[in-house]
């Protein structure tokens, strides 16, 4: 069945002070919090970890995500249900999907940014990227 | 001096006539020539004036009548010649010497019947076109052909005292009138003799104003040119000082230099520039750590701007493959949308006009074909858009590597730097280690203080040696050049000084002697004139004090010492000025005859024997001619003048159709 179209991305209530935590952490200093959310989605995505939000916290109005990122989640959703793109006729679920998976990355993206020493998480964010990449490339 | 004869040819009235006027026996000094009013008197009077200096004194300008006795012209055809002559002769009163005095001019009658003056180039020998002609006879010989015979006429009987010696009676009274000190004064200086003197004075006045005219320019600067040349030296001493200041401030500063420049060799080379190069790379470190902080803030950026695309990029790509293949496969969009056949069915009216409204065939095939419809052919449009934005994404992540790499070469290029920099600062601290920088740094900076002071004296100096030598080649050797023309200027300037200081001497002496031979003179005259007139008169108590002021002003004061010049009758002032020209005449000192024309014109008929009674005593010893009229000869006066006259005269006057002839003749006749 068909769910009402939501107007934000959701955290898990507790999730939100990992998010503020982050937004003060030199790396992420200024960035939108769409980012951070993104940072985490990718991470949760990568470690294949999802979360169901038992709890919703109001994080980001829709409104304010660019189209770019959205595209991202949308081809997420895609990918999710079998490569079945009937569940962009499902907004809601394309946006579920997608704060399921931040849900499930915050907390690994908390332990890797401020887990490490200085820097590390950039070095390891660049070598993984670097790695991925030599792997799409292939 | 008496004149001995007067002959007169072709004179205005007369026409051939001697005058004999020779002195009789002593003490009878007077001759009397009696004639009516223009029978000619005057003119015997013009004809002595016209034979001795060319002029006719007392003739009226307006008197148009010509020179020539008319009768004479007359008697001349057009353009024929005549002459008119008057000779004098004078006789000593020594009677050894005589002076013929003769003056000719030659009269043509023109076409108009009118006498016209000519010039005989041969014979004339005066500028008036007269010949002048002067024998003088010592004993028995007899000089004439003189060079200048004018010249000889004025020494005997000078022109400018004619006046006091051939005089009109009438005009006496001249000498009383107000403000008559002018004619007063000339008097006494022409009887003083004193043009030579006056002649001395006018020349020494004008050699002054021309010695004075050449001396403008003259004026000498010397003064300023001095003050000048004293205030160039002072300069230039200030300069020399100023020279040595500097010099001394030149040595100082090497001194000091030097001093320094020694502590340095002690120390290493180049401390200063190492120090500068610390601070520098300090400032480039601080710089870099920016630059690099920026950079790799850059670079984290980007990573995590790339992170989703690059991470999620497997559900990126195969949901864009899927959307292209079923766009390729021409799902995508559908050909009849789901919700546009839904709308037909709602409506009843299908797009080709059929009635599907009820349940029929028509409807139900649209109602199958709208069952093979998907849902998704609802949203194709954004499905479509977001193949679009998918293919933007892996696009986008293309250029992944080569942009981490950049950002990653830009943050390891600052970092190299930063440890250059880092490696530099290292060896650079072991360099000065154990140096005092600071002191170092500063001795070096005062290195170059003393450096850029012994420069800019250097600089001084040579401006200042500059500026003395222009004021030594220029301006000191100009001033010497002017100086030395005008010390050249100064002696001459200093000889007209002396020159004019002498003329300005001279002058005043002969102004002085002027002013007291002039009084001299007066006081004489003052003096003879009172006492004649006093030893005349017959008022003598009434009257006090004659006197010639200061301003050469007559003045006669009554008992009570009042001016009583203007209370003095006609006969006592025709006295007082026949006591004057006695005087004037005595004072001279020229022995000359006296000719008076009609002296007792103005004088009442009782006063006028009181004058003639006492006439000759104004004038003894010396020749008196009196020109007078009938009325003025009455019997009365000829009794009182009969024991002094020697020669009594009546002018005849006749006149003819040809024209007029008066003839002197003896009273008896």
């Amino acid at each position: 069945m068909k769910s009402k179209s939501p107007d934000r991305l959701s955290c898990r209530k507790g999730d939100r002070e990992i998010y503020d935590l982050l937004k003060k952490e030199e790396l992420l200093k200024g960035k939108p919090l769409i980012d951070i959310f993104m940072m985490a989605l990718t991470t949760g995505y990568k470690e294949k970890h999802r979360v169901k939000l038992d709890t919703k916290d109001g994080l980001i109005l829709l409104y304010h995500v660019p189209t770019k990122l959205k595209s991202i989640m949308k081809a997420i959703a895609i990918a999710e249900e079998e490569a079945d793109l009937n569940v962009l006729l499902d907004e809601a679920k394309v946006y579920s999907i997608a704060e399921e998976y931040a849900a499930g990355g915050i907390k690994i993206l908390k332990t890797k940014v401020l887990g490490g020493e200085f820097g590390s998480y950039i070095k390891k964010l660049e070598s993984e990227l670097v790695d991925e990449f030599e792997k799409i490339k292939k | 001096m008496i004149i001995d004869y007067i002959k007169l040819k072709n004179y205005r009235q007369y026409r051939d006539q001697t005058v004999n006027l020779g002195a009789g026996e002593k003490g009878k000094n007077i001759v009397i020539i009696e004639g009516r009013n223009g029978a000619g008197k005057t003119n015997i009077l013009n004809a002595i004036t016209w034979c001795l200096y060319g002029q006719e004194f007392h003739i009226s300008k307006s008197e148009g009548l010509p020179i020539v006795n008319t009768s004479a012209l007359n008697d001349l055809g057009v353009n024929e010649k005549t002459t008119v002559e008057v000779e004098i002769q004078l006789i000593s009163n020594d009677k050894n010497k005589r002076y013929k005095i003769k003056r000719t001019v030659w009269i043509q009658k023109s076409e108009k019947d009118d006498a016209e003056q000519i010039s005989d180039r041969y014979l004339s020998n005066q500028s008036d076109g007269t010949k002048l002609e002067v024998f003088v006879q010592i004993g028995k010989d007899i000089k004439g052909e003189f060079r200048d015979p004018a010249h000889i006429v004025q020494r005997l009987l000078p022109e400018k005292i004619n006046e006091y010696f051939l005089f009109d009676g009438e005009r006496l009274d001249n000498y009383f009138k107000e403000e008559s000190g002018g004619i007063i004064k000339e008097a006494v200086f022409k009887i003083s003799q004193l043009d030579l003197l006056d002649r001395m004075i006018d020349h020494l006045n004008k050699t002054k104003d021309e010695f004075l005219r050449s001396s403008e320019g003259l004026t000498p600067e010397i003064k300023e040119l001095e003050e000048k040349k004293t205030a160039l030296l002072d300069s230039l001493e200030k300069m020399k000082n100023e020279l040595g200041k500097q010099s001394n401030a030149k040595k100082e500063a090497k001194e000091h230099r030097n001093e320094i420049d020694k502590k340095l060799r002690e120390s290493p080379r180049n401390i200063k520039k190492l120090a500068e190069e610390r601070e520098g790379l300090e400032q480039d470190l601080l710089k870099l750590e920016s630059e690099l902080e920026e950079e790799r803030k850059n670079r984290s950026d980007y990573l995590i701007e790339m992170s989703p695309l690059i991470l999620t990029h497997e559900a990126i790509n195969q949901s864009w493959r899927i959307i292209s293949k079923q766009e390729e496969a021409g799902k995508i969009p559908p050909p009849i949308a789901k919700n546009f056949l839904e709308r037909l069915l709602e409506k009843g009216v299908c797009i080709c006009g059929t009635d599907i409204s009820k349940k029929n065939e028509y409807r139900k095939n649209v109602e199958l074909f709208l069952q093979s419809c998907k849902d998704i052919g609802n949203i194709s449009g954004e499905i479509i858009e977001l193949c679009g934005y998918l293919r933007g994404l892996i696009d986008e992540s293309s250029d992944f590597r080569k942009k981490q790499i950049m950002y990653g070469k830009r943050v390891e290029d600052l970092e190299e730097r930063e440890k250059k920099n880092n490696e530099r600062l290292k060896r650079i601290e072991e360099e000065i280690k154990g140096c005092d920088v600071k002191e170092i740094k500063r001795l070096e900076e005062k290195l170059e203080e003393y450096n850029n002071e012994i420069s800019n004296v250097d600089q001084k100096i040579g401006e200042i040696k500059v500026k003395i030598d222009n004021m030594k080649d220029e301006r000191l050797v100009q001033i010497d050049r002017d100086l030395n023309k005008e010390l050249k200027k100064e002696e001459k300037f200093q000889e007209l000084r002396r020159i004019l200081s002498f003329c300005n001497s001279v002058l005043d002496i002969a102004n002085k002697i002027k002013t007291e031979i002039m009084g001299e003179i007066r006081e004489e005259i003052e003096e003879k004139t009172k006492k004649q007139f006093f030893d005349i008169i017959w008022k003598k108590v009434t009257y006090k004090e004659v006197k010639i002021d200061d301003n050469y002003n007559f003045l006669v004061l009554d008992q009570t010492g009042r001016k009583a010049l203007g209370t003095l009758s006609a006969g006592e002032r025709e006295s007082l000025a026949l006591s004057f020209m006695a005087a004037l005449n005595t004072v001279s000192g020229f022995d000359v005859p006296i000719v008076i024309d009609t002296p007792l014109a103005r004088i009442d008929t009782e006063e006028r024997q009181d004058i003639a009674r006492s006439l000759p005593e104004y004038f003894k010893d010396t020749q008196v001619v009196i020109l007078v009229t009938g009325a003025e000869y009455t019997p009365a006066v000829r009794k009182s003048l009969s024991k002094n006259v020697c020669k009594e005269y009546k002018i005849k006057f006749e006149e003819y159709k040809k024209g007029s002839e008066a003839k002197v003749v003896s009273y008896e006749k």
